[in-house]
């Protein structure tokens, strides 16, 4: 299956689980660009750009507020979901949002159990194959953090006998003889994500022995990279 | 060729090394490493190197010009000689960001209820009154007067809340002042604050308080000021780029930023390149 | 029983204390020690009367005193959670654990607190590269038992209990800090959950430099 020039555009920030509606604000990163991800009230998702317009200071140290707004920790500027802009300003509670202030937004997808980033503003919008990344009713074994470049992390996959497939960063394989399905995320230039989905049964031996084999490969490719 | 910058604002200026007297030690400026000793006499010496750089001792601090030729001189601090005042160096603490972003921060009254709850302020009383910011001609210092901000609880020595009034001062892009209400009518408690520029993206702030207070001890008197530094330490390690925008329209201003709008023009027309982010962010 | 805590605001080690007391209702009050500048800690009067180690925090508990933040929480929780035992839990395998975890604290203690007190108070004579490289080889070994163990019983805390207990309050400030030490977060998602997830326990109030989480 060849994939799309559409899906190449989409990054796996995260599990869609892992950014809850209304609740937690998660660091993301694609390609060296700093998220802010978090999700309303109503489940939809957000990534920002990770800084206030204010002061730029990061969103990420903030939090949700009334719902469907993230409010910085620096000043308490409230930014509202979907369109970014500014519509609070504590320190003139009666003063109306200033139109020019806006969150950086970028594109979200959810999609095969995860959260998809566009970065392009002008990009292809999420291509049907994002939902083949991970078969239906698999699991997240775990999400795997390496200290290399994902140009290798793409080598060492296919040396250990992963297969590309539906999407460019989707590989399929097997760790401790189950198999998986590895989603790749070129988070920062010497960092990368591996989002690890399997058919093994939580709690069971098999994904205890994916777990082991994890590391097993995190350490092959870390001592093999030349960084 | 020595220091990591050019720019006269910090090479033809004085720059606050750390306390008076103490042992002979080492510390860092402007991308340099400087050995400071002390004559028996008291007289201060500040080497890099084999060289002897220009240094004076003023308000229990060490002040460097690198260049060895000072734009003018060290500024006024008259509160220190006043009698009655407790003097108490709270210490040097190390922060990863433009000094510019620091002084900035410490002018703004707006982030109190938000970084200092339950010290300098309290949501819901989050508004920012006018007040007034001016440039003395004949100093070239920036006043910010009249600002006044609901606190529950002001300092070490006030119990409960009420509304503080406060001045600002700025004496030059790396040093500031603020004076707020104290246990007495009549008086001011000053605040200062010396940024020890370590290089564009790194300073040691040093604080000092000359202040009227008969009932703190210095402990309780410092682990305040820590209280409230520490508070502000991770917002200003987040900013997502370390030096300050003086160009262009990355960040916005709202108009309770008004001694912060002042700042950054101050600077820009001063020329100020340490420290600063250049065009496009 | 009021409980006197030598106590400096920007100590991880004394917030542990501080949370605690909180969270277990004890009536407590601090004495504020002059850490810094004044390295109060290190006096001779401080080394002679309060704790030979000449390290915060330390308690006085009526007469019963008691330095090392872990030591300190393993009484304060088994003197005073007589209702739940949960941050201190009696089952043989979740003591083991707990007692694993305090030990991690120790090392996150020597590695990643070492390295800001490098950055934040001028500590020089330290190996800074070596702190923040072995404080990066633990936070390793945390996110990756906290992503295992999350995967494999859906449980989130440290040992394998539905509550947290002290290993998580010991193990946790030093993490949150890490910034300050200049060691990044960005490359453990399962600590970072896991620092989110204690920061918004109920009761928990924070010190100088982690933010409680506010009112939604």
């Amino acid at each position: 299956m060849n994939p799309s020039a559409a899906s190449q555009a989409w990054h796996p920030v995260a599990p869609s689980a892992e950014v809850r509606a209304g609740a937690n604000i998660v660091a993301g990163f694609a390609q060296g660009q700093e998220l802010a991800l978090w999700r309303a009230a109503d489940g939809s998702p957000q990534a920002w750009e990770n800084r206030c317009p204010h002061r730029s200071v990061r969103f990420t140290l903030g939090q949700v507020t009334g719902g469907d707004r993230l409010a910085c920790a620096y000043h308490g500027w409230q930014y509202e979901a979907g369109s970014g802009a500014c519509v609070r300003i504590p320190a003139h509670p009666a003063m109306p949002a200033p139109r020019n202030v806006c969150a950086k937004v970028f594109a979200t997808a959810d999609a095969a159990g995860m959260l998809w980033v566009r970065l392009e503003a002008d990009g292809p919008p999420a291509p049907e194959e994002l939902a083949d990344a991970v078969p239906a009713g698999w699991h997240l074994a775990r999400t795997l953090t390496l200290r290399v470049a994902a140009s290798e992390v793409r080598g060492a996959l296919a040396q250990h006998g992963f297969a590309s497939a539906a999407t460019p960063d989707a590989w399929q394989g097997t760790l401790g003889e189950s198999p998986v399905a590895a989603l790749l995320l070129d988070a920062q230039p010497q960092l990368s994500f591996l989002h690890l989905w399997t058919d093994a049964a939580p709690g069971s031996d098999a994904m205890a022995r994916l777990h082991l084999a994890a590391r097993q490969l995190r350490s092959a490719i870390e001592a093999a990279s030349s960084h | 060729m020595p220091f990591v910058t050019d720019d006269p604002n910090m090479l033809d200026d004085w720059l606050v090394v750390g306390p008076a007297g103490g042992p002979p030690r080492t510390t860092r400026l402007l991308g340099e490493t400087l050995h400071l000793h002390t004559d028996a006499d008291g007289t201060p010496h500040a080497l890099l190197g084999n060289d002897a750089l220009t240094v004076q001792s003023r308000y229990g601090f060490l002040w460097v010009c690198p260049s060895g030729r000072p734009a003018r001189p060290l500024f006024a601090f008259p509160e220190h000689e006043e009698p009655g005042r407790r003097l108490v160096d709270c210490g040097g603490l190390g922060v990863a960001v433009s000094g510019l972003r620091v002084i900035e921060n410490f002018l703004d009254m707006a982030h109190f209820p938000f970084v200092h709850p339950d010290y300098l302020g309290k949501v819901p009383h989050t508004e920012v009154a006018r007040y007034n910011v001016e440039v003395d001609a004949a100093t070239d210092e920036i006043w910010a007067t009249d600002c006044r901000f609901w606190q529950p609880r002001a300092s070490a020595a006030h119990d409960t809340g009420s509304e503080v009034f406060y001045k600002y001062r700025v004496m030059q892009p790396f040093s500031a002042m603020l004076y707020k209400s104290s246990s007495r009518p009549d008086a001011l408690d000053a605040i200062g604050l010396f940024l020890q520029p370590v290089d564009d993206e790194h300073v040691i702030a040093h604080t000092l308080l000359a202040c009227f207070d008969d009932v703190s001890t210095d402990a309780e008197l410092i682990a305040f000021q820590h209280t409230i530094f520490g508070q502000d330490k991770p917002i200003l390690e987040n900013h997502a780029f370390k030096r300050m925008p003086l160009e262009g329209r990355a960040e916005t201003p709202t108009r309770g930023d008004t001694t912060s709008v002042t700042y950054r023009r101050w600077l820009r027309e001063r020329g100020m390149r340490f420290g600063t982010a250049r065009a496009a962010a | 029983m009021t409980v006197r805590l030598y106590d400096y605001p920007l100590s991880g080690n004394c917030f542990k204390v501080r949370q605690m007391l909180l969270w277990l209702g004890v009536d407590h009050f601090s004495v504020p020690v002059d850490f810094h500048p004044g390295r109060e800690h290190k006096s001779a009067q401080f080394l002679e009367q309060i704790n030979p180690l000449g390290q915060l925090p330390v308690i006085d508990d009526e007469g019963f005193v008691l330095r090392d933040a872990q030591a300190i929480l393993v009484y304060l929780a088994s003197r005073y959670d007589t209702a739940d035992h949960r941050w201190y839990p009696a089952d043989a395998k979740l003591r083991g654990q707990v007692a694993m975890w305090l030990a991690m604290a120790d090392e996150i203690t020597r590695t990643a607190s070492a390295a800001r007190l490098h950055d934040a108070l001028g500590y020089e004579h330290l190996d800074i590269d070596a702190c923040r490289r072995g404080a990066r080889a633990a936070f390793r070994v945390l996110d990756d038992h906290l992503a295992e163990q999350h995967a494999a019983t859906g449980l989130r805390w440290l040992a394998a209990a539905p509550e947290p207990t002290i290993a998580d309050l010991a193990c946790f400030p030093y993490v949150a800090l890490a910034g300050e030490g200049g060691i990044s977060l960005d490359e453990f998602p399962a600590l970072r959950r896991w620092v989110w997830d204690f920061r918004h326990l109920p009761g928990f109030v924070g010190m100088s430099g982690i933010f409680p989480a506010g009112p939604a």
